[in-house]
C-alpha cells in the first residue's frame, strides 16, 4: 500500500499544475486521426476503435480491433502459453457469460488480444479455443503486430512486462465496450464479482 | 538526399549508447537482478517545441483538436495559442503537454520509438565521465532531488544547456519528466500468483516488489510517477525523447 500512496503523491506533483492550467480549457471537437480511425464509422472521441490495427485471429483471418463494432464486447489480453492467469481469465469470462440469458449472450462478443503475437500464431490460438471449448461464432482470439500490442494494452490500462523464461507479468482486466468501442466498465483483477459489469451490460440494452 | 540528410541529423542528434548490464530499480522478478540492455541510440535532448510543431504540421491528425480524446486528453498542447502556434513557448524548450500516444507517434514518424524504461534508466545512470554510477552519486542525487522539490510552475529552459553525460546526452534529469514506451510495465505480480491467495492482490503484488536501493529516492519517484500515468494523460512537466536502433 505504501507504493500506492506514494504513487498518488507523485501524481499530485505532476498534475497539479496541469489541472490549474487546463481546467477551463475548452474541450475541442474530436475529428479523425490518421493513425487510428476506421473511416467508415463516425466514432465518438473516446472510442478505442480509433486505433487502426490489423490482427490475425484463430482462423487466420485478418481483423480490425473494431471487428465487433455494433455490438457490446468484452475485451481483454492474454497469451496462449500463459500457465495460470490466462486460463483463469478465460474461465472468468465464461463464468460471466454463464450468468447471462441466452438472448443476452447472443448479443455479446468476446475479443481476446494476444500479448505475445510472435508465439501466438493462428494454430496456437486455435489450441486455446479447443482447450477451453470456446464459441467461435462470438469469440475471437487475435494477435496484433508486435509494436501495436502496447498501444492496445495502453488503451485498456493493461500493464505487462516480459520476464526471463518467456513468461509475461500482466494485469488481467476485462473491459466492457459499448457498440461504438467506448469503455463502459472494467473488472480489474481475476475472480472479481462480475455484477458491476453485468449491470453495465444490461443498462446498454 | 533529403533522407540521407535526415539520417545524418538523427545520428548526430542521437548518440550511441553502448550496450551493457543494468540493475533495474525494480527487478523484473525475484532472482533476476540484472537485465541486458542492447546498444541503442537516444536523442541527445528532449524533443523541443519547435520539433514537435514541425511534426504537427506534417501530421495534421496530431494537431490539437484533431487527435481524438482517447489518444490525448483535454490538456494536449493546451499552452499553444493555436493548433500549430506554440505562442509564447520558445522553440528550443522541451515540448510538454503531450500524451504517450502522441509522443510515440512522433518517435515512430522519426524512425524510432520511445525508449524503454530500462533504456531510459540505463542512459540516465551515466555521469559526466562514466557510463554508470549516477544513482550512487550523492551530488547527482542531490541535484535531482532539488529539482523534484521545486515542483511545477517555473518556465522551462532550452534543452542542451550545461554539460552532457558520458554518452553525450543532455537533460536526463532536472528539466522535464519523460515518457517511456513501457511506462505501464511495472506490475505487480498479482496475476501470476497462485490461485486463491488473499484479497487486494494488485497492491499486494506491488508492495511485494522490492526496490533495489531504498536510498535511491530519485529512481523511486520516477517509477512511482510512471505507474501513476495513463497513456492519454498530458501534463505540463512531462515530455519525451526518442530511441532508435543502433
Amino acid at each position: 500500500m505504501r507504493l500506492r500512496t506514494l504513487t498518488s503523491v507523485a501524481l499530485c506533483l505532476l498534475t497539479s499544475q496541469a489541472m490549474a492550467a487546463s481546467g477551463d480549457a475548452p474541450i475541442e471537437p474530436a475529428s479523425q486521426a490518421s493513425i487510428g480511425p476506421q473511416e467508415s464509422l463516425a466514432l465518438p472521441g473516446d472510442s478505442i476503435y480509433h486505433l487502426d490495427v490489423d490482427m490475425v485471429d484463430q482462423r487466420g483471418e485478418t481483423i480490425a480491433l473494431s471487428v465487433y463494432a455494433g455490438k457490446p464486447v468484452l475485451i481483454s489480453m492474454f497469451y496462449a502459453s500463459c500457465p495460470m492467469a490466462c486460463p483463469m481469465l478465460i474461465a472468468d469470462v465464461t463464468a460471466l457469460e454463464d450468468k447471462l440469458t441466452a438472448e443476452e449472450r447472443a448479443g455479446l462478443r468476446v475479443l481476446l488480444v494476444s500479448l505475445d503475437p510472435e508465439a501466438d500464431t493462428p494454430e496456437e490460438l486455435r489450441g486455446v479455443v479447443e482447450r477451453h471449448v470456446i464459441d467461435q461464432s462470438r469469440w475471437r482470439l487475435a494477435s496484433p503486430p508486435e509494436p501495436r500490442v502496447r498501444d492496445i494494452a495502453a488503451l485498456l490500462g493493461i500493464s505487462y512486462q516480459a520476464i526471463e523464461g518467456g513468461e509475461l507479468h500482466h494485469s488481467s482486466i476485462i473491459t466492457l465496450l459499448d457498440s461504438q468501442g467506448r469503455i463502459i466498465e472494467k473488472l480489474d483483477g481475476l475472480q472479481q464479482s462480475p455484477e458491476p459489469l453485468l449491470q453495465a451490460l444490461r443498462a446498454l440494452e | 538526399m533529403f533522407v540521407l540528410l535526415a539520417i545524418t541529423q538523427t545520428l548526430l542528434a542521437a548518440p550511441l549508447v553502448q550496450g551493457g548490464s543494468h540493475q533495474p530499480f525494480y527487478p523484473p522478478s525475484s532472482g533476476q537482478e540484472q537485465v541486458k540492455v542492447e546498444a541503442f541510440r537516444l536523442d541527445a535532448a528532449p524533443v523541443t517545441v519547435g520539433e514537435y510543431r514541425a511534426f504537427v504540421i506534417a501530421n495534421p491528425s496530431w494537431a490539437r483538436g484533431a487527435a481524438p480524446p482517447i489518444f490525448a486528453d483535454a490538456g494536449y498542447l493546451s499552452q499553444w495559442t493555436s493548433p500549430t502556434d506554440p505562442g509564447d513557448l520558445t522553440p528550443t524548450e522541451p515540448v510538454t503537454g503531450v500524451s504517450w500516444f502522441a509522443a510515440r507517434a512522433y518517435c515512430r514518424a522519426a524512425g524510432g520509438d520511445l525508449p524503454t524504461v530500462y533504456q531510459w534508466e540505463y542512459a540516465a545512470d551515466a555521469t559526466a565521465d562514466a557510463p554508470a554510477g549516477g544513482r550512487k552519486d550523492e551530488a547527482t542525487l542531490a541535484r535531482i532531488l532539488a529539482w523534484y522539490g521545486e515542483g511545477p510552475g517555473a518556465a522551462l529552459r532550452p534543452v542542451s544547456q550545461g554539460s552532457p553525460n558520458y554518452w553525450g546526452i543532455y537533460d536526463m534529469h532536472a528539466l522535464v519528466w519523460e515518457w517511456t514506451v513501457d511506462f505501464n510495465s511495472l506490475l505487480i505480480s498479482a496475476d501470476v500468483r497462485e490461485a486463491g491467495e488473499e484479497e487486494d492482490l494488485r497492491f499486494c503484488g506491488a508492495g511485494a516488489l522490492s526496490a533495489r536501493d531504498v536510498e535511491d529516492y530519485a529512481s523511486f519517484m520516477r517509477f512511482a510517477l510512471r505507474s501513476s500515468l495513463e497513456a492519454a494523460y498530458t501534463t505540463e512537466n512531462l515530455g519525451f525523447r526518442c530511441a532508435y536502433a543502433p
